[in-house]
């Protein structure tokens, strides 16, 4: 479904991404850990033409579902985005309106992509919103951005990110700032996501365990290019290269009972 | 031995413009001893940012005393307060809204230097490539912007900037979440390396319960704006009695292969 070949992406004349290669079939779930720097949010951005500031694809391709993203024209990539490529951003705070209620901005994001109601969008949004475990949907909704929680913020990313139940969706550190039982809950619909729609998911994360745990396919980057990727025998079990090993020695566990 | 920082009887609440009221602190009691590392973690809204925002003094208690030295910092003028904050700093959860976006790299990290007129404007670039380096960064950052840097680049300037004033309380909130697990290492053999030398005591938010049997002294676990459970053990499983924090011990995923 999404064939990522030889990928090189620079911002100005500072190169970031490296000969990246990656392939994904549909209802896959892709893992990407590494180096805080090495690049793992500027490819999938790359994949949704949101390059920030002065970044360029300098070489390779996107080749998804038959066309090439890295020159496809704007217009095309307006119409992909949303309900059939979507993204939750590693920084929901950024992306959000910090002038209009979270109500305002989810209503008018479900509506601009769909032909519901305003009231239809209301209840798709407090459903959804429901499902991020937010006890009362409707004080969310009725709040501006500053006055929720890093993690409350984070969740309505996520919701909008997962309400159009996308073909490929890619997440950037979508659980960092939630605690270990939301981040669960959170894990578990992404799955159902995937096991119901079918929907392809590239996460981007820095919790190993969260990786093997979900996904068919793990890739560990470093400084811009990919270092090792497989399933997760052969990343826990077998890490070939040092970084990997050197990663998984890092990640603290607890003690047992 | 007497706390450096005591919080008593702590209430803060919040009510939108719907009329909803949110209480994040409901009477809290907390103390944090010198040279101590003393965790806090619990569910997303429970209330620790706000918990700490108010220790920093970006917000303001409805009622109840925090005590630093023994003495309440809750009404301070302003000249006092400069004075009290030298010694206690905070590492927000979000880099981007503690960072002024118009301003670089290196102006960022010396900003509290040259507020308290540490250092001269001239130096300012040379000391911040110190500050770096010191948590892994390139010295070549220092003429970015934030927003041409990674979350997790981002995350350790902040880092760095709260360090200049040689504190003695450092408040963190989850400053490691958006960071890989080796630089993680790397910032927190860091923090240990100050606690140690300069006897710093620390206030650590995190979601990471391993992390915490690493790092804290004792940790308390909230929920709703109430400390449920105050732990003292490197073993959790072992010691943790509350539901809820033998909920939040089942929802870990550790790095598994095969098994
Ligand atoms: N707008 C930009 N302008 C210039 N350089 C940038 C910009 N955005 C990112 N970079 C640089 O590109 C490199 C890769 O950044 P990227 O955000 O992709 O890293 P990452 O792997 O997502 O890291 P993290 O885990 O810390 O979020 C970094 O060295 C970063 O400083
Ligand atoms: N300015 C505000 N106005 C209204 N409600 C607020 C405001 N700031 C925080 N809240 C609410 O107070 C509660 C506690 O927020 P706080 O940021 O302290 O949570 P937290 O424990 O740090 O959560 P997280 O782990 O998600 O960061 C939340 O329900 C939040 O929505
Ligand atoms: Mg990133
Ligand atoms: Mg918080």
């Amino acid at each position: 479904m999404l064939e990522i070949k030889d990928l090189d992406i620079d911002y100005g004349d500072k190169q970031a991404v490296r000969d990246f290669d990656l392939s994904v079939d549909k209802g896959d779930i892709v893992s990407i850990v590494g180096e805080s720097g090495s690049g793992k949010s500027t490819v999938i951005r790359a994949v949704l033409g949101l390059l920030p500031g002065d970044g360029k694809v300098c070489g390779g391709e996107i080749d998804y579902e038959g066309k090439d993203l890295t020159t496809l024209d704007p217009k095309s990539f307006g119409e992909l985005r949303g309900p059939e490529i979507s993204m939750i951003f590693q920084d929901t705070g950024a992306m959000l309106n910090p002038t209009q209620s979270i109500g305002r901005q989810f209503i008018e994001y479900i509506r601009t992509h769909s032909d519901l109601s305003k009231e239809e969008a209301r209840q798709r949004a407090e459903e959804i919103l429901r499902e991020m475990n937010f006890k009362d949907p409707a004080s969310i909704m009725s709040r501006y951005p500053f006055e929720l929680s890093g993690g409350q913020r984070q969740r309505v990313g996520i919701a909008m990110g997962m309400v159009f139940e996308p073909k490929l969706l890619l997440a950037d550190e979508p659980t960092s700032a939630l605690d270990v039982t939301t981040q669960k809950q959170i894990v578990e619909l992404m799955k159902e996501l995937r096991d119901k729609h079918g929907t392809t998911i590239i996460l981007i994360t820095h919790n190993l365990g969260l990786a093997t745990d979900i996904s068919d396919k793990v890739v560990v980057m470093k400084d811009g290019r990919i270092v090792e990727s497989g399933d997760r025998v052969q990343i826990v079990d077998e890490p070939k290269s040092a970084y990997t090993k050197h990663l998984l020695e890092c990640v603290p566990r607890l003690e047992g009972e | 031995m007497n706390p450096i920082l005591e919080v008593r009887d702590l209430n803060k609440q919040f009510i939108d413009k719907d009329g909803h009221v949110v209480k994040p602190s409901d009477h809290i009691d907390l103390a944090l001893y010198p040279n101590e590392t003393l965790a806090v973690v619990g569910e997303s809204g429970c209330g620790k940012s706000t918990l700490i925002k108010q220790i920093i003094g970006v917000l303001k208690p409805d009622d109840g005393q925090i005590l630093y030295d023994g003495k309440n910092i809750v009404d301070l003028s302003a000249a006092e307060k400069k004075e009290i904050y030298k010694d206690i700093q905070m590492i927000f959860q979000d880099p981007n809204a503690a960072f002024d976006p118009r301003m670089k790299i290196y102006k960022i990290i010396t900003e509290p230097l040259i507020h308290h007129k540490k250092i001269k404007r001239s130096q300012a670039k040379e000391v911040a490539k110190e500050y770096l380096k010191m948590v892994g960064l390139s010295e070549s950052l220092a003429t970015r912007y934030p927003h041409q840097l990674s979350g997790g680049q981002k995350q350790r300037v902040g880092i760095a900037r709260a360090l200049t004033l040689k504190p003695k309380i450092i408040l963190c909130d989850e400053i490691t979440s958006a960071l890989d697990v080796s630089v993680q290492k790397e910032i927190l053999d860091l923090l240990e390396k100050l606690k140690k030398e300069l006897g710093v005591s620390f206030i650590f938010i995190t979601h990471d319960l391993a992390l915490v049997e690493q790092i804290a002294d004792r940790s308390v676990v909230m929920k709703d704006g109430k400390i449920v459970e105050t732990l003292e053990s490197k073993n959790l499983k072992k010691e943790a009695k509350h539901p809820y924090t033998r909920k939040l011990l089942e929802a870990v995923y550790e790095p598994r292969g095969a098994a």
